[in-house]
């Protein structure tokens, strides 16, 4: 890469970007109160800033000993969340979230091998490990393990855009449900629940969830409700709608009394038309934290937040 | 949209209320509450109601088709980081290239050696946009709205790249050879993109993947062409001689990882001494896997598995996949994409017939059911 600086140099510049966006979206979370993967954003601040330092040495601001820490506990805690959920009943197949545990699980990986494969001479330094970019006689070690990494990252990349359209669907869907539920007027602070006309109205009440539109979509039933577009788990989510997920959104199981789980209980009349953005598609996975909301009638958070 | 629009304006004429406050969701700036009138909530929701049912009813979860196009925009999108290699911005890009001119007649060596040098003498610019071309093919493949454009903008790279950056895949100068890639990997991609063609679900289908575009029997066709033109090539002159296979796999491994480098010194003398009777062998393989695509379903299912175990056999042994371990590959090489193509012919499971039905039709050779018209 020495014949052709400019490539990791606007690399490095890509990362940089990636690191500062996520880290934009965590401060946007904090002060607008609005629910994000921490551990997502996290990792891609994380991620960003090891790899500028792996193209351009010299942004590099960490040795390499805490880098391969960091990727360490981020396989650990992506493996661990991946388990749970998929103890939970999401399914790899499914598109659910734990797909993407999974993917992240693979990142933090990949990039913990990259900086343990790769190992300048000793000449160059004991700091040379992330310098070895450069190709300055770097040694990787199992290199056929770089290629199925290599192989991994680039499926992921290819099914991320393929689902790029559904997101975008599901993106106009969310504005939809919250948009066409105030048709009304409505008393300022109040929010706005979204009507449950899609048809699954008393049988969600029932079985104590809404379950989005099949294959289909729904499409064409003219109602807006959860039965009119795709809604997924809340991957990115709240900035840019909701992934499209052909799976029930559910909410989780709780008790009558909704002051132990922070949803509203079975006899809460408020559960069949509450589907607010944030808690449509809500599955509860590490790392997630719930939003509260002012309550319209108490005029106080009633539904506590969880970490 | 139609719809959307003069739902959008009807309600757009409504009077306007006293201001509301809503949520608006779905960009990032948006997550905020706001004081809008009930008409423009209205209209608002109406608008992006049809536009999301309309959207909704379009994207579909990825059926066989759409994984084997994607698993080619992985292949695609796997060229184009391997053109961002280092070495692919210096004068030795322009010099391999230029090595494919060698024994093809003038028409075709003298626009390959044209263009060659003038990657040899501008070779950051022309390899950053070739592997952008790369990259883009790659995302307008992934991305559904631009699969079509980008399949047909890949066929002609693919053919240019055949001729320009392969030589035609060295079959016109008699170089050619099915271990080390004939008849060139990058036509494979030509036809990939052809095979899995998106079309209307409406037509009738046939049962695999690779003849819904064009139909069962020209799908074989270009099976039997491929296949029998591999097997053809295996048994050519210059591939008959007792070292020939031993002395190509034995080069590869310079450059290799170890592990890999001592299966290619194995291979090789394997080998040894036995170029002419492992080229025939080679050969009735290649024209097994042909002429199988023909048989009875069962026999076309056993065909094709064998034409992935032999392509990953190749790919493994006889390219080293793709040599993208030495840093100096551009393309994964065929093996992978005859994997890829061989999968595409897979017959799907046909469905039990109903037992109030007619006599079955018989079944269609290697095909399932005869499609209509077919």
């Amino acid at each position: 890469m020495g014949q052709s600086s400019w490539l990791p140099r606007t690399l490095a510049a890509v990362m940089i970007a990636i690191a500062v966006y996520s880290a934009g979206r965590l401060a946007a979370a904090r002060l607008w109160r609005r629910a994000t993967h921490q551990d997502e954003d996290i990792t891609h601040v994380v991620m960003g800033v090891a790899m500028a330092g792996m193209f351009v040495p010299a942004l590099n601001p960490l040795p390499d000993g805490v880098w391969e820490i960091a990727f360490a506990i981020g396989t650990v805690w992506f493996a661990w969340g991946t388990r749970q959920l998929l103890r939970a009943g999401g399914g790899l197949r499914e598109g659910g979230y734990a797909d993407h545990h999974m993917a992240h699980l693979i990142h933090n990986t990949a990039m913990l091998y990259m900086l343990l494969a790769l190992r300048a001479p000793a000449s160059h330094g004991p700091a040379a490990g992330m310098a070895s970019m450069d190709g300055m006689g770097a040694m990787v070690r199992f290199p056929a393990l770089a290629l199925v990494f290599a192989l991994l990252l680039l499926g992921n990349a290819v099914w991320d855009a393929d689902r790029l359209t559904a997101m975008a669907a599901a993106g106009h869907g969310v504005a939809a449900l919250a948009v066409a539920a105030a048709p009304g007027r409505v008393p300022a602070g109040a929010l706005i629940p979204v009507t449950a006309a899609g048809g699954g109205g008393r049988r969600a009440r029932r079985r104590g969830h809404t379950r989005a539109g099949g294959r289909g979509g729904g499409a064409g039933r003219g109602a807006a409700g959860p039965a009119s577009c795709r809604l997924l788990p809340d991957r990115d989510g709240y900035q840019h709608g909701v992934h499209a997920d052909t799976h029930a959104v559910e909410f989780p199981a709780v008790a009558d009394s909704g002051h132990e789980t922070g949803h509203p209980g079975r006899g809460d009349p408020r559960r069949a038309a509450w589907a607010g953005p944030e808690e449509v598609g809500h599955r509860r996975c590490p790392g997630q934290r719930w939003l509260t909301r002012p309550h319209p009638a108490r005029g106080r958070s009633s539904f506590r937040s969880r970490g | 949209m139609g719809a959307a629009v003069s739902g959008f304006r009807s309600a757009a004429r409504a009077r306007a209320a006293p201001a509301a406050v809503g949520w608006r969701a779905g960009s990032f700036a948006d997550w905020r509450p706001l004081a809008v009138s009930e008409g423009t909530v209205a209209a608002r929701a109406a608008w992006r109601q049809s536009v999301a049912g309309e959207a909704a009813a379009r994207w579909q979860p990825p059926d066989r088709r759409r994984l084997l196009q994607l698993a080619l925009a992985a292949v695609w999108l796997l060229d184009a980081v391997l053109q961002y290699q280092s070495y692919m911005f210096t004068q030795m890009f322009g010099w391999m290239l230029a090595g494919t001119a060698g024994g093809n007649p003038a028409v075709i060596a003298d626009p390959i050696t044209w263009n060659a040098h003038i990657v040899e003498h501008h070779s950051v610019v022309t390899n950053a946009v070739f592997a952008a071309i790369q990259l883009a093919l790659a995302l307008g493949i992934a991305w559904r709205p631009t699969v079509q454009a980008a399949l047909a903008a890949s066929i002609a790279w693919s053919l240019g790249v055949w001729w320009f950056g392969e030589g035609l895949g060295g079959v016109l100068s008699g170089t050619a050879d099915p271990v080390s890639g004939a008849p060139g990997a990058v036509i494979i991609y030509a036809l990939l993109a052809v095979l899995l063609w998106p079309v209307s679900d409406g037509k009738p289908q046939a049962s695999f993947v690779a003849g819904r575009p064009l139909g069962v029997w020209p799908a074989r066709a270009a099976w039997l062409v491929l296949w029998g033109s591999l097997a053809w090539i295996a048994v050519q002159a210059a591939n008959r001689t007792a070292q020939g296979l031993h002395d190509m796999i034995s080069a590869m491994a310079a450059g290799e990882p170890g592990w890999l480098a001592a299966l290619d010194r194995g291979t090789a003398g394997l080998l040894a001494h036995r170029g002419l009777p492992a080229s025939i062998a080679l050969a009735v393989v290649l024209a097994v896997i042909a002429a199988g695509i023909c048989l009875p379903v069962p026999g076309a299912r056993c065909a094709i598995a064998f034409a992935v175990i032999v392509s990953l056999a190749i790919w493994v042994a006889g390219q080293n996949f793709g040599g993208v371990l030495t840093g100096s590959a551009t393309d994964p090489n065929s093996g992978l994409l005859l994997a890829l193509l061989a999968a595409a012919y897979w017959p799907a499971r046909t469905p039990a017939p109903a037992p109030a039905a007619a006599a079955p039709a018989p079944a269609e050779p290697g095909g399932g059911q005869r499609p209509p018209g077919s």
